[in-house]
């Protein structure tokens, strides 16, 4: 009888012994959702032509970003104080020229190419003509191509012509690219 | 002794009984009872994990909780982010990431470390590839940390690769929201 009660008390410990070790936590769990939601996008960045610093390849500040800059010096009718400008005389009027890439990249799109347009800031002084690719610039927009290839550079002449009527100063501008997925 | 000595005397004594009997009945009047409550409490052992917004990551939904969500917000190759969500382009891909904690506490373990191992509960979208700290989140579990010690906060960085490819060609849909849930688990070494 002695004995039975022992045996029971055994059995009684050990599953008392299972329980509390299968009760041990030694795991935990926990969920994240993540959501985003993609849009198609284009980018569009000024490049520096390849040897920029040379005659008609002026380096430019901001280079692989939008929003770039490049100095032509100062000019007249006897020559460009910057030795990267491109410079020629017509006449009593001068022209200033340079190249520079637009280099316009597309994520997500099915576009397999962009048209490029591009508008002067505020309308030039009066004797001076700005172009690029020979298309005179306005503050309309005026189209430079159709069908540029993303990804690649698109190459722009840019040039300056200043009449002999100009007024002397500042005629800098700024010049707005605009590139769309066709 | 005198008759009327022994009268006051008798007198006395019933007095001194009535008295007695009147304690006693009183005390009966007002019964007591005492007892004793055994109170059984076993402190277990457990692991909890807990999902908060990084300071330099996007808010999460529901932080502070096990169930916790991410919105990266609308994200292209170029074009403005979400506050907090970081990108790198890269030649076919874009990457955006944001940093969040994680934070597991233990209780009546010996152990000093856990390891955390993640999932996706299903395969990522289309044109898009989820890291966690720069491992490739499959639906087979991955461990992310190894030996990490319980009770501070602990900054993970989430990443979404996102294939610059059009919908249909191997990159993700476009203008509708994308969702993927990661389940962590952390065990206790």
């Amino acid at each position: 009888m002695m004995r039975l009660k022992v045996q029971h008390a055994l059995v009684w410990l050990a599953l008392g012994a299972f329980a509390a070790l299968s009760h041990a936590q030694t795991t935990t769990s926990s969920s994240l959702v993540v959501s985003m939601t993609v849009q198609s996008s284009i980018s569009l960045e000024f490049v520096n032509v390849a040897g920029a610093g040379t005659q008609g390849t002026c380096s430019i500040t901001g280079a692989n970003t939008s929003t770039a800059s490049v100095n032509f010096g100062i000019a007249s009718i006897a020559g460009d104080n910057q030795s990267c400008v491109s410079f020629s005389k017509q006449g009593p009027n001068y022209t200033l020229s340079n190249n520079i890439y637009a280099l316009v990249t597309q994520s997500n799109l099915t576009s397999s190419n962009y048209s490029l347009t591009a508008s002067l800031g505020t309308a030039p002084p009066t004797g001076v003509t700005w172009a690029i690719n020979s298309a005179t610039l306005t503050t309309a927009s005026t189209s430079l191509t159709t069908a540029g290839s993303y990804g690649s550079n698109y190459a722009m002449y840019l040039q300056v012509t200043v009449a002999n009527t100009a007024a002397t100063g500042n005629i800098g501008t700024t010049i707005n690219l605009t590139a769309t997925a066709n | 002794m005198k008759t009327s000595t022994m009268r006051t005397i008798r007198f006395a004594m019933l007095l001194a009984l009535a008295a007695a009997g009147a304690a006693l009945a009183s005390a009966q009047s007002h019964p007591s009872a005492s007892g004793s409550l055994t109170v059984l409490l076993q402190n277990g052992s457990g692991l909890q994990m807990v999902l908060y917004s990084d300071p330099s990551g996007v808010t999460l939904g529901n932080a502070g909780t096990s169930a916790a969500s991410l919105g990266f917000g609308t994200v292209g190759a170029y074009g403005s982010l979400a506050t907090n969500v970081t990108r790198t382009n890269g030649a076919s891909s874009f990457t955006v990431s944001t940093p969040f904690d994680i934070n597991v506490q233990a209780n009546g373990l010996t152990s000093t470390s856990y390891t955390l191992s993640a999932s996706l509960a299903s395969a990522a979208p289309t044109g898009v590839t989820l890291q966690l700290d720069s491992v490739t989140l499959t639906t087979t579990s991955q461990t992310i940390q190894a030996s990490q010690g319980y009770g501070s906060n602990i900054s993970h960085t989430l990443s979404a690769i996102v294939s610059t490819a059009a919908s249909g060609s191997g990159g993700p849909t476009t203008g509708t929201q994308l969702t993927s849930t990661i389940d962590f688990v952390a065990t206790a070494n």
